[in-house]
């Protein structure tokens, strides 16, 4: 038979359980204190180190805070407090940051659009060059590449005509074009009068004319004549020939001040159909 | 003050990141700590040191063209020389660029930045269509797209990497148009 006998702890050892239990209570009071000491000193140090409230850890530390509370005593309430005013400040400065940012970024938008619209194109270049850091480095051709080059050449077909003797191929000038009578001074002035006198009152009426339209002639002949005159008037500046790529069609308009002069290549073919 | 580096890896390290070798410029970190160890980014300072009396300097950027500070591991990214201050109008002719053309990029930029970084291909023409008169235009925008200013994604076009890089977007605006991510530290 096995009896149990009750087991009375003697004072000293009572005394040392409570003690035990006060220095464990103690302990984790001390370090329940601490971490919350941590946790304000890191909110108020990242408000400290950034205007941007959405680098505090609000959720993380609110979490922590809930975890940390069971463990608290009486003389850590005040610094829990001290982190949840501290943390609705923040949220505060957050839905705060949030409006102006918006009010910025809508600012911006518009911003955008009325300098796409309003700025000429000089100013537009020079407001993205004041932005712009381009980045630099060197071309160089490696000796594959010139390997491949020469096999390239040496396999194109000859495209140049091929001339007979005594024959030259060259540019030829309106001095001589006259020389040779194709086309006389007097001629390529009355020329230039009549396509300008047509293209003009074509203009006044619609302000925009297909270039078919604009060098259309009683045959092809005076069809190329009429686009060289044009081309001579375009370089004048008189008229302007702007392509559509859209609808891959070329247009005559008289000439602006804006832009760059650029040499344009149309060809013919695509108007002979509209010769007459 | 960055550590002292043999002249010899300034050297290898500046034909490196200047000379192009493949399509899309710039060398990776990983490149750079192959070819001049692994203390690559040391090198790289005192290369910024020399390269800073030419005007130039090199930066690391993420996928995204954001600019990264000279710190850390960087093999993922991607180092690149920049000038270190805008260019004239005169050097941006000599290099091949037209007022027209810039005037183009600046209007797709802003226009792309208005609409929150992307628009409908049609959408962006049809702008610039009506703002520029300009008989070279699909040209332009095709040679932006090809240079990494533009990209493309499906009948989107969107800012490029390359314009990330170099271009101060809020400056060109203007106005701040994106909240700072905590990466940019530009």
């Amino acid at each position: 038979m096995i009896v149990f006998h009750e087991y009375t702890a003697p004072r000293w050892e009572l005394a040392a359980i409570t003690l035990g239990a006060q220095w464990r209570r103690c302990c984790g009071l001390r370090r329940v204190e601490a971490r919350l000491r941590e946790l304000l000193e890191e909110v108020l140090e990242t408000l400290r180190a950034s205007p941007d409230p959405f680098k505090v850890r609000v959720r993380e530390i609110l979490d922590e805070l809930s975890a940390l509370l069971p463990r608290a005593g009486l003389e850590e309430m005040p610094l829990d407090a001290e982190i949840l005013f501290r943390l609705a400040e923040v949220v505060k400065r957050q839905g705060e940051w949030i409006m102006g940012e918006a009010g910025a970024m809508a600012l911006g938008r518009l911003f955008a659009l009325l300098k796409v619209k309003l700025l000429d194109n000089r100013e537009l270049a020079l407001q993205l060059l004041e932005s712009w850091r381009p980045i630099v480095e060197l071309e160089q051709i490696t000796f594959t590449e010139i390997m491949r080059a020469l096999d390239y050449l040496s396999r194109r077909r000859p495209r140049a005509l091929i001339t007979e003797e005594g024959w030259e191929l060259r540019a030829i000038s309106r001095e001589e074009m006259a020389a040779l009578g194709i086309l006389s001074e007097r001629q390529l002035g009355e020329l230039l009068s009549r396509v300008r006198r047509r293209l003009l009152r074509l203009l006044s009426a619609r302000g925009v004319v297909r270039y078919g339209e604009a060098i259309r002639g009683d045959d092809r002949y005076e069809t190329y004549l009429n686009a060289y005159a044009l081309s001579h008037l375009a370089s004048l500046g008189e008229f302007e020939i702007v392509y559509d790529p859209l609808e891959d069609e070329y247009y005559v308009t008289r000439g602006t001040e804006e832009g760059e002069p650029v040499s344009i290549v149309v060809p013919l073919k695509l108007v002979e159909s509209d010769a007459g | 003050m960055p550590a002292r580096v043999p002249s010899a890896k300034l050297r290898k390290a500046a034909r490196l990141l200047l000379y192009r070798s493949r399509s899309k410029p710039g060398v990776k970190g990983w490149e750079l700590a192959r070819a001049l160890g692994r203390d690559y980014l040391e090198v790289i300072k005192a290369l910024n040191n020399t390269l800073e009396v030419l005007g130039l300097e090199v930066v690391a950027v993420d996928e995204e063209g954001r600019r990264l500070s000279l710190e850390g591991d960087l093999r993922r990214a991607l180092f690149l020389v920049l000038l270190k201050e805008p260019p004239s109008i005169q050097e941006a002719k000599t290099v091949g660029w037209r007022i027209d053309d810039l005037a183009v990029l600046a209007a797709s930029l802003l226009y792309l930045m208005a609409r929150g970084g992307r628009a409908p291909r049609s959408d962006l023409m049809s702008v610039l269509k009506s703002r520029f008169r300009y008989p070279r235009l699909s040209y332009v925008v095709e040679r932006l797209l090809r240079l990494g200013y533009l990209e493309e994604e499906g009948d989107q076009i969107t800012i490029g990497w390359r314009s990330r890089v170099e271009i101060d977007l809020e400056k060109l605006v203007g106005v701040e148009l994106e909240p700072r991510g905590e990466s940019q530290l530009r």
